[in-house]
């Protein structure tokens, strides 16, 4: 890859990349998963930067974005480029932290409800999709054997139609199809 | 006790002037989702996982016209119109089309705000700055454990959604959608919402439109959900031909005016296997259960527990082998 690319990314990531080439670059994204994955690693390590990462997150988390550093050498030789994702956070943001963790403090002593607490306890939930006969099924049509039985993809987009209409979440429920890469869940 | 009723007095009118404030928000937010032209990328953190997506959205004579596509993984698209929306995945090679539903006229939040109060609180709290833009910060606070709370950022100059959270009960963000770079303009180019993957050699479903799933019957349905948390009311009901050996299913739809769940009935065949369990995607939670030789599968972006209360409390109104 070359650094021309490398710095259109990182210029992509902190949204500083002009319009036409925006649209190549995306163009190219689409067909080269090299690129890819490289977009990718800036996107991490720009939001861990940034702290726009959510409150909870795998604990290995922040390790994968340090090593995503120091595996990536033409990252690491930008990391002048790097150096502008340190922007001071207006007054504002922190006062709108300060409110969003006063709400969150009040819902932490909020007491459960008891039928709340009693519907925990309607039956064991195991971890993933399952035949009565006990062998695993993955959330993803292509692993549906049956040839009449419904399967999940078609009632999640069948579902999406409903949630999107009424929701005010525009394309999150696509946001899952489109974001839940079934092989990548598969290997981790 | 009259200064007392008189504290009571305000605070209530506090609270529903900080609802409505809210509510305004919102409905903003959703007009402006739905009516403006934009090109944006975003990540989606999921499960300790991000995925980067952009987004092509254009509103125009011919109506609303969208694209989702994957930056990141498998390549995988997703293309709504106002007739279809239509799926394409590459990892699984399947193209799943179905049919597009009328947008809701606006305001998409519920009008009947008090009715909503007694389940969310709704909250507009201060300013942020997001991807560039300033932002007011809206939150709406599930009041028990059968549902999710919502963190929205909104653009302060076009009511643009530039990030939300979904939180669970301790308000903990369990999905997070942020935009790191949004374009809103007059036009989009013709080419920006033309899909990457063509589908060829697929394995194509249809479902959904009036000529490969006719609506066989609607009327009230022949299953009945005994339990539901409070709030949830039945909204939509259909029987469809949707199984691909062209028996029907029974759809059920409810929602509490934010939340959505469905519930699907199939009656199965003597050589198919039943399914039972929990499933997720991100926050989309499904439960499978058997009722007599019935599947039955609820999906809603509600709590895992809330899909299994209520799979299984589905039964029939008549014994389920007639």
């Amino acid at each position: 890859m070359t650094e021309k690319l490398h710095e259109q990314i990182s210029a992509l990531v902190d949204d500083e990349l002009a319009a036409a080439e925006q649209t190549l670059l995306i163009k190219r994204l689409e067909g080269d998963v090299t690129l890819r994955n490289s977009l990718l690693r800036y996107q991490l390590i720009s939001d861990s930067l940034q702290n726009h990462l959510p409150r909870k997150v795998d604990p290995d988390f922040n390790i994968g974005v340090q090593l995503a550093l120091q595996d990536d050498p033409e990252i690491r030789v930008r990391s002048a480029g790097l150096a502008r994702l340190f922007k001071p956070v207006a007054g504002l943001a922190i006062a709108a932290s300060v409110a969003v963790v006063a709400v969150l403090s009040l819902q932490s002593v909020r007491q459960e409800s008891p039928s709340a607490t009693a519907t925990m306890a309607v039956a064991p939930v195991t971890d993933e999709f399952i035949r009565a006969d006990g062998t695993p099924l993955l959330a993803n049509s292509h692993a549906h054997p049956s040839a009449g039985a419904q399967s999940l993809d078609v009632y999640l987009v069948n579902h999406n139609e409903y949630a999107v209409n009424r929701g005010m979440q525009g394309m999150l429920p696509y946001v899952r199809l489109v974001g839940h890469d079934m092989n990548v869940d598969d290997k981790e | 006790m009259k200064w007392l009723l008189l504290a009571l007095l305000a605070i209530s009118g506090q609270v529903f002037a900080e609802d409505d404030n809210a509510r305004r928000w919102l409905d903003q937010m959703s007009i402006a989702l739905q009516s403006l032209n934009y090109d944006g990328t975003f990540v989606y953190l999921h499960d300790g996982k991000l995925e980067t997506m952009r987004i092509v959205h254009q509103t125009g004579e011919h109506g609303e016209m969208e694209r989702l596509v994957s930056l990141t993984g498998s390549p995988r698209e997703v293309l709504r119109d106002d007739r279809a929306v239509t799926c394409i995945m590459a990892d699984s090679k399947s193209v799943t089309v179905g049919q597009r539903r009328p947008r809701q006229p606006f305001p998409v939040v519920p009008e009947d705000l008090d009715s909503l109060s007694r389940y969310y609180q709704l909250q507009a709290l201060g300013e942020d700055r997001m991807a560039g833009h300033m932002s007011r910060v809206i939150t709406i606070t599930p009041r028990d454990r059968f549902r999710y709370g919502y963190r929205f950022w909104i653009d302060t100059s076009n009511y643009m959604l530039l990030k939300s959270d979904l939180t669970d009960v301790n308000g903990e963000a369990i999905e997070q959608v942020m935009f790191t770079h949004l374009k809103v303009s007059n036009t989009i180019p013709v080419t920006a919402l033309q899909p990457s993957l063509t589908g060829d050699g697929y394995n194509w479903t249809r479902q959904g439109s009036d000529s490969h799933n006719p609506v066989v019957r609607s009327g009230s349905p022949d299953w009945v959900v005994r339990r539901l948390p409070a709030g949830f009311e039945l909204t939509d009901f259909q029987r469809k031909r949707m199984r691909k050996d062209g028996a029907s299913v029974e759809h059920m739809v409810f929602s509490d005016g934010l939340a959505t769940m469905s519930v699907y009935v199939e009656k199965l065949g003597p050589d198919e296997t039943a399914f039972q369990g929990l499933s997720n995607m991100g926050a989309m939670n499904a439960f499978a259960a058997v009722v007599g030789d019935h599947q039955i599968t609820v999906i809603g972006e509600v709590p895992a527990a809330t899909v299994q209360m209520v799979a299984v409390s589905v039964s029939p109104h008549k014994p389920a082998d007639d």
